[in-house]
């Protein structure tokens, strides 16, 4: 069966990284916000690691770059999560709609 | 010596300038006035005195070099194109004549000032104006064209009004000068047309060629400077070839030259102040006297009788005008006029009670004489009085012719025979025919009457400031008082009056009344007539000041007692600003005695004096002229007042010699004539005087008649028409109208002059109100308008702008503040959505094929 | 038609759409570890069997639990969120789906250089010694600071969610 080509894989990573903005933008849960986050990561992820594999496999930059990035996602979403738990300690509550001190 | 003649108004000129800066002196130099007015009067005195020297001396180098010399001299002056004006000096025996007369007047006058105006608290001003009017009235006479002699008769008139209201705390005396400038100025306009008219005529306004040449109509050129020889008064080429250039007719003989002559004349009657414009005389009296004496008697009024000898041949060659079928000459105008004056101004001077309208009108009367001896001149056509003129001439000159060849003396006969062949030819030839006598006789008669004129008003002044009052029912019995001013005045009065062969005055007037018999007998008996008035009322003058006993001045007279307080001071001195202001009187003369409605009342002693005359003369007494305070005798003046006098009482009796009728056998007899003639070109000028009964006798018995009367009325200063109870309402309606002056000036005031004026004046008071006013209001309306429609630009549109950028920043910013939510979900959609402007923008920009 | 990847693709996409839009967070959580599946499933087709790994084993097996236990400490009573404004989810829903737009015309483009033969070939791996000669080789210092950050993150995520206690 052939492999579909470098831009069906493009796609689904573009898809993947919308579906992911639409959860950010729309999401009113902090660590909801979080997933979409994370998926939007994977979608960078996919994209890296499609090009790699079609343009030069030699070539490993995709794979490490994408290491580096679970890894930095990894951290990011730990400490994300760490920054919801003060904020919920403090408003009991994690609705992002009432995380509004900054207002006009 | 004439060569300098210009320095003869220079002279004056000079003191009038130093005067001025003297008077600023003494401004600030507070210590002794009397320093300052005696150097002032020094000035004058010294600067007219000059005058009067070079005025002298260029009368005798003209006389010494014989008839018909003249000087002339031209500068030219401005040169318009068409025309060129000259000024400069043309120097005949008239103007040598004219200069000494008013030289000697004015120096007469400035002496006599020191004393009459000393303490005044303008003296200097004074002397400067009398400077001024001297250095214009010398101007006048040495001019040599028309337009030089307006300039200074306009000068003169400013000079009279500067010297009439010179007591201008007066109002009276304000009026007065007002009065003087305004009604001359209605004759100058008349004057300037004629200039005009002329001009247009003869395209020349110089008297040489024009009215000044060789008695046979030729002229030099006007260039010709120095001294001419055979000049006359005659008309020249300038009148007797040209053809106007703009009216398209002959000059000589056409209307329109009598219309300029009579433009002309019309100046000579508001100069000359006669009918009718001589109303501003007798109120001319408000001044101070000697003014009277130079201004109103001598110089200034006599200018206007200069103007019309000087423009003779105008008058004699003007044409004819016709008006009602008779044929009226320019000089018989004149004459008419003349007469006129001189009747009316004689009737009224019957009744005053001033003593200086007494002379006032004296002068006005006199001037008509001078007007009507003028008028009996020039060129008449044919006609019975000139043929039988002729005849008798001719009747005459045979009897001598006679009497010659009953001596034997051939020669003579045959001389006499041939006159007498000429004048008949003249007469019977009904053609026209020369008057001789007119023009000489206004002249002579001019000359004689500035001295004794001027004599009376000085010695007038001298009576004033010894007595304290002026009006002559106060006075009387100064004979004891004043023995010298009373024999000056005597000189002056039988001057006047003319009585036969003593005085100055008689030569002259009977000369005018030899005019007047060859010209018309109408005007003939008239100034008989009037000659007779003449003697009455200036002898009914004598009697009343000088006469009688002294009635005890003002102080009795007026308030019955004697009143230590009535005061009256002349000239001003500072304690005098208290009676200032007891006039109020709107109206000029009284209104007097409307004779039907209330009887003459009875005031005092006086001549009734209902009205405001009374209050004029009273309120005048207080401040009119010269008196000191005194409480009691009158005495005589100083001799800086009485020496003027001798000097003018010699003039009055020594000037009236050199116009001996021709017909006495005294040697030098008519020496006047042959300097002081008319020539018309083609027309002999020779003339043989002889005696005429019928003239003769008239003019000797009036004068004395009027005398006898005028004694015997007044001997005992009782005379007083008021107070006879058999007055008739007839009677005391020509007694008013004689003392209110005929009513002229009430006519003038309510009918022709200043009531239509008002009219006028409150026509355009309408006009500017609701006219000019209202385009005034409506232009600030539009201001206005235009100032808010500029305001609500302003503050609609400007700031409007300005303040809406305010409200829409603000607007901007309420606006947009809502972006910043504080939703984090909000602000990663704009980012997102401006991610995904960025890459269509990038995709846009062909960098991915 | 490759069917794997065809239902690898299923998978993650509908879990993906599931973990944005499913109400019960604990369920949108969940989902989401089934999208990081797929997504390891991926990978083995893209030659890269470390990293399907790696990716399961963070990502399932330490994000997704992070994700449920801080969904438990941070829990509400209602599981269930509101939605919001429809207004406003139609405008996401919009700029995403532009976006995708954007990015699939550009993933279509040719332009991308794709060496033929790789494409074709199936059977290249990515052998783990590779990468590991790579890590600490060519990329060494991207690693050590990737470290670096994990310690940074560690200290902070400490510090942050410690609670306050009275010294």
């Amino acid at each position: 069966m052939p492999l579909p080509g470098l831009s069906s894989f493009l796609v689904v990573a573009a898809g993947l990284f919308c579906v992911g903005v639409y959860g950010v933008l729309t999401r009113r849960n902090a660590v909801a916000i979080l997933m979409g986050i994370e998926l939007m990561l994977n979608a960078a992820n996919l994209n890296l690691i499609a090009f790699a594999r079609f343009t030069d496999p030699a070539l490993m930059a995709g794979q490490v770059f994408s290491i580096f990035v679970i890894t930095v996602a990894a951290a990011e979403a730990a400490v994300g999560l760490a920054i919801v738990i003060c904020v919920y300690r403090n408003i009991q509550n994690i609705n992002v709609d009432d995380i509004n001190l900054l207002r006009w | 010596m004439v060569a300098y003649a210009l320095l003869i108004p220079l002279f004056p000129l000079v003191g009038f300038l130093v005067i001025l800066l003297a008077g600023i002196v003494r401004k600030w130099v507070t210590g002794d006035i009397r320093i300052a007015d005696r150097l002032a009067s020094g000035v004058g005195i010294l600067t007219v005195g000059l005058s009067f020297i070079l005025s002298w001396l260029v009368l005798f180098e003209v006389l010494g070099k014989g008839p018909g010399s003249a000087y002339h001299h031209a500068y030219e002056w401005l040169d318009v194109g068409f025309l060129t004006l000259w000024f400069g000096f043309y120097i005949d025996a008239m103007t040598a004549m004219m200069l000494v007369v008013v030289t000697t007047v004015a120096l007469m006058v400035q002496i006599f000032s020191t004393g009459y105006m000393a303490g005044d608290l303008r003296f200097p001003r004074f002397y400067s104006y009398l400077c001024l009017f001297t250095m214009a009235m010398l101007i006048l006479v040495l001019a040599n064209n028309l337009v030089q002699l307006f300039i200074a008769w306009e000068l003169m008139g400013l000079a009279s009004y500067l010297l009439i209201g010179f007591w201008f705390e007066k109002p009276s005396a304000m009026r007065a000068a007002k009065k003087a400038f305004m009604v001359t100025r209605v004759g100058d306009v008349g004057l300037f047309f004629g200039m005009a008219l002329l001009l247009g005529l003869t395209n020349t306004l110089n008297f040489v060629g024009l009215v000044v040449a060789h008695p046979d109509g030729t002229a030099p050129g006007l260039l010709e400077q120095g001294w001419l020889s055979n000049m006359g008064v005659c008309a020249g080429p300038a009148i007797l070839t040209t053809t106007s250039p703009i009216f398209g007719v002959a000059v000589a003989g056409s209307v329109l030259l009598g219309v300029a002559a009579l433009l002309i004349f019309c100046g000579s009657i508001g100069k000359s102040a006669q009918f009718p414009l001589h109303v501003w005389l007798p109120d001319a009296m408000e001044g101070p006297t000697p003014v009277s004496a130079l201004i109103h008697a001598a110089t200034m009024v006599a200018a206007g009788v200069y103007l019309v000898a000087r423009m003779y041949p105008v008058f004699d060659f003007g044409g004819v005008l016709s008006v009602a079928g008779t044929d009226f000459r320019p000089l018989s105008f004149v004459a008419l006029i003349g007469t006129i004056t001189a009747l009316m101004a004689a009737l009224i001077a019957l009744t005053q009670s001033d003593i200086k309208r007494i002379l006032a009108y004296s002068t006005i009367s006199q001037l008509g004489f001078m007007m009507a001896g003028l008028g009996c001149g020039g060129v008449v056509s044919g006609g019975g009085q000139a043929a039988a003129a002729g005849a008798a001439e001719a009747g005459h000159a045979a009897t001598e012719a006679a009497a010659h060849a009953a001596t034997g003396a051939a020669g003579h006969a045959a001389e006499a025979v041939g006159q007498a062949a000429t004048a008949l030819a003249h007469g019977a030839a009904g053609g026209e025919h020369l008057l001789h006598l007119g023009f000489t006789a206004g002249m002579f008669h001019l000359m004689t009457h500035a001295f004794f004129k001027g004599l009376l008003f000085l010695g007038s002044g001298s009576v004033i400031h010894g007595t304290g009052t002026q009006d002559v029912w106060e006075m009387g019995g100064l004979r004891r008082f004043m023995p010298k001013t009373l024999g000056t005045y005597f000189c002056g009065y039988i001057a006047l009056a003319g009585v036969p062969f003593v005085a100055a005055g008689f030569y002259s007037k009977d000369l005018i009344l030899d005019a007047a018999w060859e010209f018309n007998p109408v005007i003939f008996w008239v100034l008989v007539f009037t000659a007779g008035l003449t003697a009455f009322y200036m002898t009914r003058q004598m009697m009343l000041v000088f006469g009688g006993e002294w009635s005890g001045g003002p102080a009795v007279v007026q308030h019955g007692h004697t009143d230590p307080q009535s005061d009256p001071h002349g000239s001003l001195h500072a304690e005098d600003y208290s009676h200032i202001g007891h006039e109020q009187e709107e109206q000029p003369g009284p209104e007097a005695v409307p004779v039907d409605a209330r009887p003459a009342p009875v005031v005092a002693a006086h001549d009734p004096v209902a009205g405001d005359d009374a209050a004029h003369d009273h309120a005048a007494h207080s401040h009119d002229d010269h008196g000191h305070g005194h409480h009691g005798q009158p005495h005589e003046s100083p001799p800086s007042m009485l020496i003027p006098l001798y000097v003018l009482a010699a003039l009055a009796i020594v000037s009236g010699l050199v116009g001996i009728p021709g017909w006495l056998p005294v040697p030098g007899a008519f020496a006047i004539y042959p300097y002081l003639h008319y020539t018309r070109p083609g027309m002999s000028t020779e003339f043989h005087p002889h005696f005429n009964p019928m003239v003769f006798i008239p003019g000797f018995v009036a004068p004395l008649v009027g005398i006898a009367l005028g004694y015997v009325a007044y001997r005992g200063r009782k005379f007083n028409w008021a107070q006879a109870e058999r007055l008739t309402p007839l009677q005391r309606t020509v007694y008013a109208l004689s003392y209110n002056k005929l009513y002229f000036d009430e006519f003038y005031w309510n009918y022709v002059f200043i009531r239509p004026l008002f009219v006028v004046t409150n026509l355009l008071k309408l006009a500017d109100i609701y006219v000019v006013d209202a385009i005034v209001r409506a232009v600030a309306m539009v201001g206005l308008v235009l100032s808010q429609v500029g305001g609500m630009f302003d503050r609609f549109i400007i700031d409007g702008v300005v303040n809406g950028v305010g409200r829409s920043a603000r607007a901007g910013g309420n606006g947009l503040r809502y972006l910043q939510s504080g939703q984090i979900q909000n602000y990663i959609l704009m980012a997102f959505a401006g991610v995904v402007l960025l890459v269509w923008a990038v995709l846009q920009s062909n960098a991915v094929k | 038609m490759n069917y794997p990847f065809v239902m690898l693709v299923f998978v993650t996409i509908t879990s993906a759409v599931m973990v944005v839009s499913h109400r019960n967070i604990i369920h949108a959580a969940v989902f989401l570890g089934l999208s990081f599946v797929g997504v390891a499933g991926m990978y083995l087709l893209l030659n890269a069997p470390f990293l399907a790994g790696a990716q399961v084993l963070i990502y399932v097996g330490a994000i997704t639990v992070l994700i449920l236990f801080s969904l438990m400490l941070t829990s509400q009573r209602i599981m269930r969120e509101p939605r919001n404004a429809l207004a406003y989810r139609l405008l996401s829903g919009a700029v995403a789906g532009v976006l995708f737009l954007m990015l699939v015309w550009t993933a279509w483009q040719p332009v991308w250089a794709v060496k033929p033969e790789v494409a074709l070939e199936t059977q290249n791996q990515v052998y783990l010694s590779q990468l590991a000669d790579g890590l600490l080789g060519a990329y060494l210092l991207p690693f050590e600071i990737a470290s670096v950050l994990l310690l940074v993150a560690l200290v902070g995520a400490i510090v942050l969610a410690k609670e306050e206690r009275e010294a």
